[in-house]
């Protein structure tokens, strides 16, 4: 594999056999993709110890297993409007340079293969994220799906 | 090869650090015994670098040996300037260590530096590097008999030259070194036999003597001085093969020589060079195995995460019981407690192997305070006392610069210069001690100069002048408070900016590193008589006992170690000084901080049950209203995380009982700057 069609590239249209495996989520009602071999684990929301005087999307810090690991509201980082927090929210424990953290989500919906031809680059397109965050977006059927650079989404 | 490669680098820091922190009391205190340990030191150098091949190192080891071998028989005297030769000589192979062990070679310029050498070795006279002593070889092998015949019939081939070692008694990489010098005959030749076998060797099954049998070409006194560059060896002999006779009557068969590796004194023997100094305690081995630090880190978080699960079974426990009765649960609660009392032990013993004598950090100093001295024409001595007293690696890793800053300034701005201090009737050496020692769960340092202590009014005058207060606040503060101003960045009373300090950045970044280990600094001074900082430390940073107290719901952990009293508040007692809130305690005037506000938390219920919370900071005293105390527990600390970003006020996260997360207050940071 020379490279993968993730790298930032913008040639990467063509078809291939190369694959990305996605878990998907929602978030205000868009469904976005993070690379599965980023993500740790997806676990139930719990109780968040909030830290005082930090920034809005840090809402602070949960006990896994003995380690106390932080937690982000990707909608604060996003700017979207609050969400209220149901049955289906989830924190999806993700692997980064810093550590593991966690990111709250409206709802993890399924893990899908997408072919590199499924995925486009976005400029033209309109999300309600900034596209500093992104780095495409998968078309399916007829549904969009944002593909998050997780590592420009958590960056502070 | 790489695990050699890791070998070598151990001994050769360890056999720097010898050279280093001898060769520092040789200048002043030149025994025999003394060059005797750092010959032998640089020797065993010599021998591993030559047999690792790094020739540049080799090079520069040898001509060092040379010159104290010049000095060891007298031909040299110790002078500064080969001192700081010497030294130079170990910085020089301290960095080539380091390009090694950045995966590198010995590529380290030195041709200057051994051309002065030779130069200083050229000076003296010419002497013997070892001495020789002719000896009757053994007559006893541990060659087995079997192997004599094939021995024999080797004969045939080209002469065979048969090697004895005898290992120092403390030697440590035994391996090691029959392996350098197996690898030596060999470059020289074929190595037929070895006993103990090859195997043996390699598990370190053997005693100290182990021979080999190699057919060579080479002269019998070519290789014989190659193998004494085998370091840690007693004595080795090479003969040439002679088969051993059953009945050993006749000794004087053969021409025989034979080599005797003058040795040094076993550290045992060698008496400690007092105790302000660090030798390596060698001699213990068997008693002691080496640990990778990681492992030991492990270790620790391991047992941290136990700590946690004990308190969180201890709650269910007490639960459990509260709402059942029933003898199972009696059985239960003692086996909590008896797992509580197992965990508190291992933890005990734990902290106990990460503990390492404070002696690792003074190591450094006295190097510094030589150079520094004799960079601004001063004669210092130099006392580090307790050496010995143990603390935490993780407490170990960040004291060395803050305490290596403040002994800079002692050395720089609290010693006078020789003829200043004749002036005015001190002994023109001046004087400066680290001590440490333990006291209940910290630990101690104290830095004490003689010098001419701290002008308090000129630090006013100075802070005035910088504009960090006014004439009219300079003149209300106290000697003690006034001192204080030295830790405030910007400031700084030397009145030029030197090489070493003066530039006001310094003492209020050591400030703030030891509080920030949840320790204190003070200070204390009398004009002309010296300056005395002292340093009260925790003994680890991974677990701390706390005070738990609820603030609007949330719990918030305050370390113990800086709680000084807490007491009921009530509201009557609460005064306004300058829109400010205080409290008289016996007499004394507190200002009070609400950590709700603090922290930007409420709930809705109001804050009539409040507690103050009085924690101590160096000289000041800051009540904290809490809304309740919730009791004392031994937390671990857990750093935050860098996606928290900057957290003024709190300096770390611990899980709780109840497998919540608790946030740790770092007391320093709650305070308002502005005072």
């Amino acid at each position: 594999m020379a490279s993968t069609p993730f790298d930032g590239s913008t040639e990467c249209t063509t078809a291939s056999s190369d694959e990305l495996q996605t878990v998907v989520f929602r978030l205000a009602d868009e469904a976005y993709g993070i690379d599965i071999f980023r993500v740790n684990e997806i676990i139930r929301l719990r109780e968040i110890t909030s830290i005082p005087k930090t920034d809005a999307h840090v809402r602070g810090l949960v006990n896994l297993r003995g380690k106390t690991i932080p937690v982000l509201d990707l909608r604060a980082r996003f700017n979207l409007q609050q969400g209220e927090e149901t049955e289906n929210t989830r924190i999806i424990v993700v692997e980064s340079d810093n550590g593991n953290v966690g990111i709250v989500v409206d709802a993890v919906t399924e893990v899908m293969t997408l072919q590199s031809d499924q995925i486009e680059d976005t400029p033209s397109l309109v999300t309600d994220v900034d596209n500093d965050f992104v780095r495409g977006v998968a078309r399916r059927n007829e549904s969009l799906i944002t593909l998050l650079d997780l590592d420009k989404a958590l960056a502070a | 090869m790489s695990q050699y490669v890791d070998l070598f680098l151990q001994e050769a820091e360890e056999q720097l650090e010898v050279l280093e922190q001898e060769t520092l009391i040789l200048e002043r205190d030149p025994t025999p015994e003394r060059l005797q340990v750092i010959f032998r030191a640089a020797h065993t150098l010599k021998g591993s670098s030559r047999a690792m091949g790094y020739s540049r190192f080799a090079e520069l080891t040898h001509e060092t040996e040379n010159i104290l071998d010049q000095l060891r028989n007298g031909t040299l005297t110790i002078r500064t300037e080969i001192a700081d030769r010497l030294l130079e000589c170990i910085d020089t192979l301290g960095k080539m260590a380091d390009k090694i062990r950045d995966g590198g070679t010995d590529d380290v310029e030195c041709g200057e530096l051994v051309g002065q050498l030779r130069a200083i070795g050229n000076s003296g006279s010419e002497a013997p590097a070892v001495r020789l002593e002719v000896q009757t070889a053994a007559t006893t092998t541990l060659i087995s008999p079997d192997l004599f015949e094939i021995l024999e019939q080797a004969k045939a081939e080209g002469p065979l030259l048969h090697a004895r070692f005898t290992l120092h008694q403390d030697c440590v990489m035994k391996y090691v070194r029959a392996f350098m010098a197996l690898t030596i005959a060999q470059e020289h030749g074929e190595v037929l036999v070895c006993a103990p076998d090859q195997e043996s060797l390699e598990e370190e099954k053997f005693e100290l003597d182990f021979e080999f049998v190699v057919q060579t070409k080479v002269e019998l006194d070519t290789l014989l001085d190659r193998l004494k560059e085998v370091g840690e060896v007693a004595q080795v002999t090479l003969t040439e093969w002679v088969q051993p006779v059953a009945a050993a009557s006749k000794p004087e068969a053969q021409e025989q020589q034979t080599a005797i590796v003058e040795s040094a004194p076993t550290t045992s023997a060698t008496p400690e060079p007092s105790a302000n100094t660090g030798a390596p305690k060698k001699g213990e081995s068997g008693q002691t195995v080496r640990v990778d630090v990681t492992r030991l880190d492990n270790l620790m978080n391991l047992v941290g995460e136990l700590v946690i699960d004990r308190t969180r079974i201890a709650q269910i426990g007490l639960e459990i019981s509260s709402r059942y009765q029933d003898q199972e649960i009696d059985a239960l609660q003692e086996t909590v407690s008896h797992i509580a009392r197992i965990t508190a032990d291992l933890q005990d013993q734990i902290m106990k192997a990460r503990m390492m004598p404070i002696e690792t950090v003074f190591n450094r100093f006295p190097r510094v305070v030589r150079d520094l001295a004799q960079k601004l024409g001063k004669d210092i001595k130099l006392d580090l006392v307790g050496g010995e007293t143990e603390l935490d690696r993780s407490v170990i890793e960040v004291i060395g610069d803050p305490l290596l800053h403040i002994l800079r300034n002692s050395v720089d701005h609290g010693v006078e210069l020789p003829a200043d201090r004749e002036k005015v009737g001190k002994s023109p050496q001046g004087r400066v001690v680290v001590s440490a020692r333990h006291q209940e769960n910290h630990i101690v340092i104290e830095i004490v100069d003689d010098g001419k202590g701290i002008d308090v009014e000129r630090v006013k005058n100075k802070a005035i002048d910088q504009g960090l207060l006014t004439k009219e606040q300079a003149s209300k503060l106290s000697e003690k408070e006034a001192l204080q101003l030295i830790f405030h960045s910007g400031l700084s009373t030397a009145s030029e900016v030197s090489e070493v300090s003066g530039r006001g950045v310094g003492m209020d970044i050591v400030r703030s590193n030891i509080q920030k280990l949840g320790g204190v600094i003070d200070l204390e001074t009398t004009e002309g008589q010296g300056s005395k900082f002292s340093l009260r430390l925790p003994l680890t940073l991974a677990i701390i006992r706390g005070l738990l107290v609820d603030v609007a719901g949330h719990v918030f952990v305050l370390p113990l170690g800086s709680v000084i009293e807490t007491l009921f508040l009530e509201t009557n007692q609460v005064q306004r000084i300058n829109r400010r809130e205080v409290i008289v305690i016996r007499g004394q005037t507190t200002p009070l901080l609400r950590l709700r506000k603090v922290f930007d938390v409420s709930s809705g219920d109001s804050d009539a049950d409040s507690y103050v919370v009085v924690v101590g900071l160096a000289e000041q005293r800051i009540g904290l209203v809490v809304d309740r105390l919730i009791g004392e527990q031994e937390v671990v600390i857990k750093s935050l995380s860098r996606f928290c970003g900057e957290t003024a006020g709190v300096s770390g996260a611990t899980i709780l009982g109840d497998g919540n997360v608790a946030l740790i207050v770092d007391v320093n940071g709650v305070i308002p700057k502005d005072r």
